[in-house]
């Protein structure tokens, strides 16, 4: 029988509460699962990872010589989420998303969160990712960030707090969609009587966000998917999202701009675009005004854009909102905004530029956790307790350095979650990052890609870092 | 009149570029005309504010050409600084500004100005001694204009301040960036100002003949921003017009972009400045 050796060692388990007893909404699928041996087991596994190889699902490891292409590790075990919790985060992550939008716009036009001195003028211009380009240039509907993927992780308590908000162009909602397939084939009866929340619907959910900011509300607008190309990461998920969009996927040199309008190469000569959903960073997206050694973006993009003639999704910029020091102020953005309290928590965070905090930091190296303020991907990261010597000493020098590069969070003992170990389950740490989307309306996929830490105690669940990822089920019940 | 002729050695398309060529209007200056006029004509041309609110022309040149020409062309009328230049400015009137936004970007390092312990040392040695701002800044200058050769040739657009530090030679808008460096380090907000410089046809400069040019503004405490041209050793007047101010050469460039095509550019740049009244 599987669980007859599980301890939650005294973490925060989703399955299990502080006595060992399963939560209710795990019943059902602790029953399933009861009826399987270790064997059975190991065969859907086995296949459910043969077919992800098969159909290509992988991702790209930058720095890594053993090829490019690797397959993201997906563990069999389901999360779940049961409504009233998920409720719950979807009010918190729909108030996050909304301030984080008035605050792109306010800061890339009257500025008044800095003459009101809610942040000090000197966090945001010495961001690396706030465009001085971008500076009063109109934004369909006013929304910057159209696709934010948020990271949730659960203290001790199974407290939801927010670790950071990806507002560039988050990647991995393709797993998402994939996992769902995958969890299907693997129990196909079991899988309909469980009362998941479907999550199919989200290629969809995208098209109509990106048709709702087409520029003066222009009805049909034709959208693109803009693709660095096949060695990004994520090549497979931008290929993946055209196709299930039914729009085109194009690079650069696929776009012209003339007159200040963006246009498409295609076989009946040039055709308008209305709409790009960018897969490329800001700093290659236009030469003329960016990376000028950038071969991948369309020179004149940004003139297009002020012009008012095309939009992008997400917008220029956004990157000052998910700068980890900004990040800080987001509680304080939420009451400056909207007068409303936050509904989600998120991690106490000690600047390495303030005199302050940066003795705290010093004295404490060892106890917390050290962040580059704009790398993202678990790069640039250091977990003070499980950290050697040498490492803390090098983070130490860096960071008197270059103070205003990072922050210091208390280390959270993230949530668990039972995790195929060889043989048997055991608890892995786990975060969790829900898609949302903010058109005529804000909709959050329900569940997100559950992120899990395959190696034992590891907190770090980034896939190019050893992570894995599970299906996340949202139930319409409690139970 | 400020012409510029791109001559490319074979044919380029789809020129992308933004021009800083438009007169600021100021207490100081009023710009009472501006015209941009291109070839090949053929140009989309879109007028814009930047983050330093200087006006920007984006334009962009499709066709295929072989050479391109801007010519801007702006009539601009100058007042005398009635400013009270003996009051005293005390460098802590400056503390906590790196926090205000209307001065962080001209004390912090920028892209072509790195600030360096080495720049900083030199900064505290050339004032030591010195308690007002606007002496600081005067006597920063000097040094500038004592140990610097002035070396058309030794340097280029595209020089950093260390460059120059080493070499101790260049052009205007090498010591405007050397200036910046030195006096941002300690702690005055100084900014980039890129213009023309109008020389009386009587008078003999032993430098720098041509009229584009490019000096620096400082921030002193009770005044406000003072033009200083480490070129010439003087505080700015009426015969400096001021087109364009960031944080350094590359928010100000009077053309910058990018063309598709490879080709080879040669680039000729004529400025005249001429007195109306």
């Amino acid at each position: 029988m599987f669980f007859d050796k599980y301890s939650t060692d005294g973490f925060f388990d989703e399955m299990f509460d502080e006595t060992g007893a399963v939560r209710p909404h795990y019943r059902a699928i602790l029953e399933r699962l009861s009826t399987l041996t270790e064997d059975k087991y190991e065969l859907k596994r086995q296949a459910v990872d043969l077919s992800f190889l098969r159909q290509g699902i992988t991702f790209t490891v930058y720095g890594d010589d053993e090829g490019t292409e690797k397959i993201f590790p997906f563990d069999l075990m389901p999360r779940i989420i049961p409504q009233s919790e998920w409720e719950f985060l979807e009010r918190g992550l729909t108030q996050r998303i909304q301030a984080l939008n008035m605050f792109l716009k306010d800061v890339y036009s009257e500025q008044r969160i800095i003459k009101e001195g809610i942040i000090p003028a000197s966090y945001i211009l010495s961001g690396k990712h706030f465009r001085r380009e971008f500076m009063n240039v109109d934004i369909p509907r006013d929304i910057y960030i159209h696709i934010c993927g948020t990271d949730l992780i659960r203290d001790e308590k199974g407290n939801y707090l927010v670790l950071e908000d990806n507002a560039r162009s988050p990647s991995g909602v393709s797993y998402l969609l994939e996992n769902r397939q995958a969890m299907k084939r693997a129990f196909p009866t079991f899988f309909p009587k469980a009362g998941v929340r479907p999550v199919e619907n989200y290629s969809e959910e995208l098209l109509n966000t990106l048709q709702y900011v087409a520029p003066n509300g222009k009805e049909d607008p034709v959208c693109v998917l803009l693709t660095p190309g096949h060695f990004n990461s994520a090549y497979f998920e931008h290929c993946f999202l055209a196709r299930q969009m039914g729009i085109e996927i194009v690079e650069g040199s696929d776009l012209v701009v003339r007159d200040f309008k963006v246009y498409m190469r295609t076989t009946q000569g040039l055709q308008q675009v209305d709409v790009i959903y960018r897969r490329i960073d800001d700093d290659f997206i236009d030469p003329s005004v960016f990376r000028p050694d950038s071969m991948l973006g369309v020179p004149g993009l940004v003139n297009a854009l002020r012009a008012g003639n095309v939009n992008i999704a997400n917008a220029i910029g956004t990157g000052i909102a998910d700068d980890k020091l900004i990040y800080a102020f987001v509680p304080d953005m939420i009451r400056f905004y909207m007068s409303e309290e936050p509904i989600l928590g998120q991690v106490e965070t000690f600047f390495a530029s303030e005199e302050k905090d940066f003795t705290y930091i010093m004295e404490n190296l060892d106890q917390l956790v050290v962040k580059s303020a704009n790398e993202a991907g678990g790069y640039g990261m250091l977990i003070g307790p499980k950290a050697s010597k040498k490492e803390v000493e090098d983070f130490r020098a860096m960071i008197k350095a270059d103070p205003r590069n990072f922050i210091a969070q208390p280390p959270i003992m993230l949530s668990r979650h039972p995790t195929w170990a060889k043989g048997d389950f055991e608890g892995r740490h786990v975060d969790l990052r829900p898609y949302i989307l903010c058109g005529e309306k804000t909709s959050i996929v329900p569940g997100g890609l559950t992120r899990v830490a395959l190696n034992k105690g590891s907190l770090v669940v980034n896939s190019s870092q050893g992570g894995g990822s599970k299906d996340t089920w949202v139930l319409y019940s409690d139970e | 009149m400020h012409s510029t002729h791109y001559r490319y050695a074979s044919p380029v398309s789809d020129s992308i570029n933004d021009a800083h060529l438009c007169p600021v209007s100021d207490d100081f200056q009023q710009c009472v005309s501006f015209q941009l006029d291109f070839s090949p004509q053929t140009v989309n041309v879109m007028r814009q504010l930047d983050f330093y609110t200087n006006q920007v022309h984006h334009f962009e040149v499709m066709e295929s050409h072989q050479l391109l020409e801007v010519v801007a062309r702006s009539e601009v009328e100058t007042f005398t600084d009635q400013r009270d230049f003996t009051v005293s400015c005390p460098p802590e009137m400056l503390v906590g500004l790196g926090r205000n936004d209307r001065y962080y970007d001209y004390l912090a390092g920028s892209q072509r100005v790195a600030l360096s312990p080495m720049i900083q040392h030199e900064a505290k040695e050339i004032i030591a001694g010195i308690s007002d701002v606007r002496q600081q800044v005067e006597r920063v200058m000097g040094y500038i204009f004592e140990h610097f050769e002035y070396a058309p040739g030794t340097t280029h657009v595209e020089s950093d301040v260390l460059h120059v530090f080493q070499i101790q030679r260049g052009v205007c808008q090498d010591f405007a960036h050397v200036m910046i460096g030195l006096c941002r380090s300690v702690g005055i907000p100084t900014r980039y100002v890129s213009g023309y410089f109008y020389v009386t046809p009587k008078s003999q400069s032993t430098v720098d003949n041509t009229a584009s040019h490019a000096w620096v503004e400082c921030y002193l405490p009770n005044i406000g921003w003072v033009g200083y041209d480490p070129t010439h050793d003087r505080r700015t007047d009426a015969s400096y017009i001021k087109v364009a101010m960031g944080r350094d050469y590359v928010d100000v460039r009077p053309l910058a972009g990018t063309y598709r095509g490879k080709s080879t550019v040669e680039m000729d740049v004529t400025v005249s400045v001429q007195q109306l009244s």
